[in-house]
């Protein structure tokens, strides 16, 4: 795609020559040479065209074996699962004019361990957007797919920042995210429609601009695809609007963003009494100022500035349910005390049921950031240095600047594992597998639907949702083969999909695992937070970088347990201290080479004082070097340690009938040791060998209890260690 | 000129009356009369606050009865049987203002005609005591403290003034001194009217009199 890039200008005269000649070519009845001289030509075109229609993208072929060990698994448990693939990545975009262009995103994927079973596979389209720069570029929008951000606190994408990443790393993340049609930038994947009006210049003023975003959400906020078609009508739209006006080196906005369920949505059916549905409304609405010096102060070495906000926020929540009501009415009847009659009225009651709508919580916070920095470039070193103090309520909350796109917690590779004791069951299939394993790794399978993956209407599996209550032939969709009925799967640690306020509150997994932040796991917008976050950034010529981060920040209402008689949350300050370093220096740079070594490492550690007491030690070490001619060579080793003083969440599950277990967990170490070869075979052509080994050691204890909660079996320093051994081999070409 | 003004005023007047008239809460107000209490009809109309105990009653019996099906109908012959030879529970009953509203004199009196050799006085004095069943929660032990835990609908007596209650020249408050010597009921010609049985609603003829009672038990027409 760089090639495209680079060679857009060359080619863009030539581009426009050729559409002409096809046009031309096409209309005539020619003969058949001047057809195939034409059918080249739009070839060409296809390639290069900025006008006209550009195909570009991404084959890879490849294979992946991942070979696990384990003293918990079972016995008969498969130690070895294997990924052979094809996989291409299409992205045909199409300019009717130099304005605006249509981009469509297709994937073709091809499970070679499937390919028996089902011959043919369908194109899945990723990415459909109509996008544009017009009326004389000062309107940019987007239609379709997109991705918007506004600042921390509106619309946001919280990221998670590893200092000094190796390459072989960063790509293996990249690709991860790419597979939920994520990126690495902080802003936001939509569906809807984008318009942003810039003036530019208008006299003192350098710039106004005013921006609108609508766009339709998700409802049902899921991590993993459980089912792989999505049933849920209920509509969530995105309202957002931001306005701003730049001088002299300063700009202020102001952003609103309203997130909204719409009510009484096209429900599949009436509202049951068993049903509860929760409408939710989020309103933001925040007030931005930056200033830069370096519009004023040109001639200084040095810029300096500031970036701040100050947000508002309400978020409340409706609900519905059925609830019974009385209708009392009269009756006239005949009355006869003791020989008198008389009319007297008799009550009738009659019971209805009628839906209530009801004002369930309402909640207004506010919060505010001012970050200060400093940032130049003296004799070749380029540095930027900030400083900033945050403030937040416990009672704010932003969902679309709050849920980061990384989730964890799933199990990526040899998911076909069996555990040998139920604690093992029970804790890889709540807290998961390892975290690293969930960063780096991701499987994509595009699997032929048969009774066995497909969610159909025999009641006995529990499963099956379609239609409760409706049985079906169990045999039914065996005979679904050959039938362009293919499922996609995911196994991904990653996630574009926002949480609501409810379901973030109510998932303990997602607070466990710090690697997206243990202070800031929200990023600014995080709820009940105030302190400082520095950093520091310097890059000498390319050659030697420098890295630092540290946040200090101050939870008040950390959860400490519960009363004893009224169960009532108890709260305790929680002090999170974060520090980082990392550093990278580039050899070959260094000693002259015309060629790349880079060597990279990084520390980081964490720790809270309340809640969980969670620790961490992130040790990050890397090399990217070009060896020789069309040879490269990538390590990496991370260690990522876990320790949590409290003994973590406790997680409760059942797992047979009448007994019920819960673990704590003490530690969680893992380490990722990833090296390879990547060879040149052609310009963007690469072939890449690669083995990785994950370990991950886990250290709980646990309780079993029967169905009156009874304990019968406890144990302490429990663990659970498994090792993967993880082998791939595969071809990447770009064009 | 003048003329307009006027106009204006009648049409300003006009909307003015007609917003006040908006401001009426209650449908049903205009049925009562201006000093009508619902409270004082119910004490000098007990039997419609009897009636509800009844219905409490047997809405609880029915409910008990769908619980038991079969076996309902023994198990209410035998509580019945048990209520009605408990003379002190149904003699409460029956001398209470707003369940049976009788007197020591009447209660004896209805003894006395149960045993009776005239079989007429008899069977009426029978079939009179033997509605005091229609008071017995079935399977409850202590009817009298279920009686007294009856919550009073006073909106089925306030309504049965507007169905039946006015229509039929039923006294609605205590006669004040002054209207001590109005006509009563009895010499009006309406109640001659009302009082031989009509054959369709058509033909009823409706009192468009209101009444008060006076210490004496008459009830005289309020002027």
């Amino acid at each position: 795609m760089n090639f495209n890039m680079n060679m857009r200008k060359i080619l863009l005269t030539s581009a426009i020559a050729f559409s002409a000649a096809s046009a031309f070519a096409a209309e005539n009845n020619a003969e058949v040479v001047t057809q195939q001289k034409s059918l080249l030509e739009k070839l060409d075109s296809l390639n290069a065209a900025v006008l006209g229609l550009k195909i570009n993208g991404t084959a890879k072929a490849g294979g992946l074996a991942s070979m696990a060990s384990s003293d918990q698994y079972a016995e008969q448990s498969p130690t070895q699962e294997n990924q052979a693939f094809t996989d291409v990545n299409l992205r045909l975009t199409a300019r009717p004019s130099s304005e605006t262009m249509i981009n469509v995103q297709l994937r073709l994927h091809k499970d070679w361990q499937s390919a028996f079973d089902e011959n043919n596979n369908p194109v899945i389209g990723h990415w459909f957007s109509y996008d544009g720069t017009i009326l004389n570029k000062h309107v940019d929008f987007n239609l379709g797919y997109m991705r918007v951000g506004y600042t921390p606190l509106t619309i946001y994408t919280p990221q998670t920042e590893i200092l000094q990443e190796p390459e072989i790393f960063a790509e293996k993340r990249r690709e991860a995210l790419e597979k939920r049609n994520l990126d690495t930038t902080s802003r936001r994947l939509l569906q809807g429609l984008n318009v942003v009006y810039n003036s530019g210049s208008l006299g003192a003023v350098d710039n106004i601009t005013a921006q609108l975003t609508g766009a339709r959400l998700r409802n049902t906020a899921k991590k993993i695809d459980q089912l792989f078609f999505d049933f849920d009508f209920a509509d969530r739209y995105l309202l957002g609007a931001r306005v701003g006006v730049d001088a002299y080196g300063a700009h202020l906005g102001v952003n609103f963003v309203n997130i909204m369920d719409r009510k009484q949505t096209r429900r599949s059916r009436a509202v049951g009494d068993a049903d509860t549905i929760y409408y939710d409304n989020n309103r933001v609405i925040s007030a931005e100022v930056a200033f830069d010096s370096k519009k004023l102060l040109p001639e200084l070495p040095v810029t300096f500035g500031l970036n701040g906000e100050l947000a508002m926020s309400k978020w409340s929540l409706d609900r519905d349910y059925n609830a019974t009501k009385t209708k009392r009415t009269y009756r006239a009847e005949q009355g006869d005390l003791f020989g008198e009659k008389f009319v007297y009225l008799k009550p009738v009651d009659d019971k209805y049921n009628e839906v209530v709508n009801e004002d369930f919580r309402n909640q207004d916070g506010k919060s505010f950031y001012a970050d200060l920095f400093v940032k130049g470039d003296i004799s070749d070193v380029d540095f930027k240095a900030s400083v900033g103090y945050l403030q937040t309520d416990s009672s704010f909350w932003s969902e679309l600047a709050s849920t980061p796109v990384f989730e964890g917690h799933s199990t990526i590779l040899n998911a076909n594992a069996m555990y040998g004791d139920p604690m093992s069951d029970l804790i890889l299939s709540t807290f998961g597998s390892s975290s690293l394993e969930n960063l780096y790794y991701n499987v994509y399978n595009s699997t032929p639907l048969q009774a066995s993956n497909m969610m159909s209407a025999e009641t006995p599996t529990p499963n099956n949702k379609l239609s409760v209550g409706r049985t079906e032939n169990q045999d039914f969709y065996y005979k679904l083969n050959n039938n362009y009925k293919n499922g996609h799967f995911y196994r991904n640690g990653y996630t574009g999909v926002t949480a609501k306020k409810l379901e973030w509150d109510k998932d303990l997994l997602k607070d466990i695992d710090p690697s997206v932040g243990l202070a800031l796991p929200l990023g600014m917008a995080t709820p009940d937070r105030k302190g400082i976050f520095a950093k520091v950034d310097v890059n000498w010529a390319d050659k030697v970088f420098f890295n630092a981060r540290v946040n200090i920040i101050t939870q008040s209402y950390a959860l400490m347990g519960y009363d004893q008689l009224t169960f009532a949350p108890l709260y305790e300050e929680n002090k999170f201290t974060e520090f980082a370093v990392g550093a990278g220096v580039d050899v070959g740079a260094i000693a002259s080479l015309d060629r790349q070594i880079l060597l990279q490492g990084s520390l980081a550690k964490g720790k809270e004082t309340a809640y969980m007491e969670r620790n961490s030690t992130r040790f990050v070490l890397g090399l990217t070097a070009d060896v020789w001619g069309p040879f490269g060579l990538l390590g990496g080793l991370q260690k990522y340690d876990r320790t949590f003083g409290r003994g973590g969440a406790a997680f409760a599950g059942a797992i047979d009938e009448g007994t019920f277990y819960a673990f704590n967990l003490a530690e969680a170490k893992e380490m990722l040791f990833m090296a390879g070869v990547r060879i040149k075979l052609a310009p963007l052509s690469y072939l890449s060998l690669q083995f990785g080994r994950l370990v991950n050691d886990l250290t709980y204890s646990y309780i079993m209890t029967d169905a009156v909660g009874t304990p019968t079996a406890a144990g302490a320093n429990n663990t659970i260690s498994i090792s993967k051994n993880v082998l791939s081999a595969d071809i990447t070409v770009n064009f | 000129m003048k003329k307009l003004h006027q106009c204006m005023m009648i049409l300003l007047a006009g909307v003015l009356g007609a917003c006040s008239s908006m401001s009426v809460d209650d449908p049903y107000i205009e049925n009562y009369p201006a000093d009508f209490s619902v409270q004082e009809y119910m004490a000098l109309h007990p039997q419609l606050r009897s009636m509800q105990y009844k219905e409490a009653v047997s809405a609880y019996n029915d409910s008990v009865s769908k619980v038991m099906g079969g076996a309902y109908t023994a198990a209410k012959k035998t509580d019945d049987s048990l209520f009605m030879s408990n003379m002190d529970v149904l003699r409460a009953i029956f001398l209470d203002p707003y369940m049976g509203g009788g007197t020591q004199e009447r209660w004896d009196k209805l003894l006395e005609n149960k045993s009776s050799t005239d079989t007429s006085i008899s069977n009426t004095a029978k079939r009179n005591f033997n509605s005091l069943s229609g008071f017995n929660f079935i399977n409850q032990p202590d009817d009298i403290l279920l009686l007294s835990q009856v919550p009073v609908d006073y909106d089925a007596i306030a309504r049965q003034y507007s169905v039946f209650g006015r229509d039929h020249g039923w006294a609605y408050r205590l006669c004040r001194p002054e209207e001590g010597a109005n006509i009563p009921r009895t010499a009006l010609a309406i109640d001659k009217i009302q009082a031989v049985p009509v054959k369709d609603a058509d033909s009823f003829v409706a009192d468009n009199g209101l009444y008060c009672r006076d210490a004496a038990g008459i009830d005289r027409l309020i002027q």
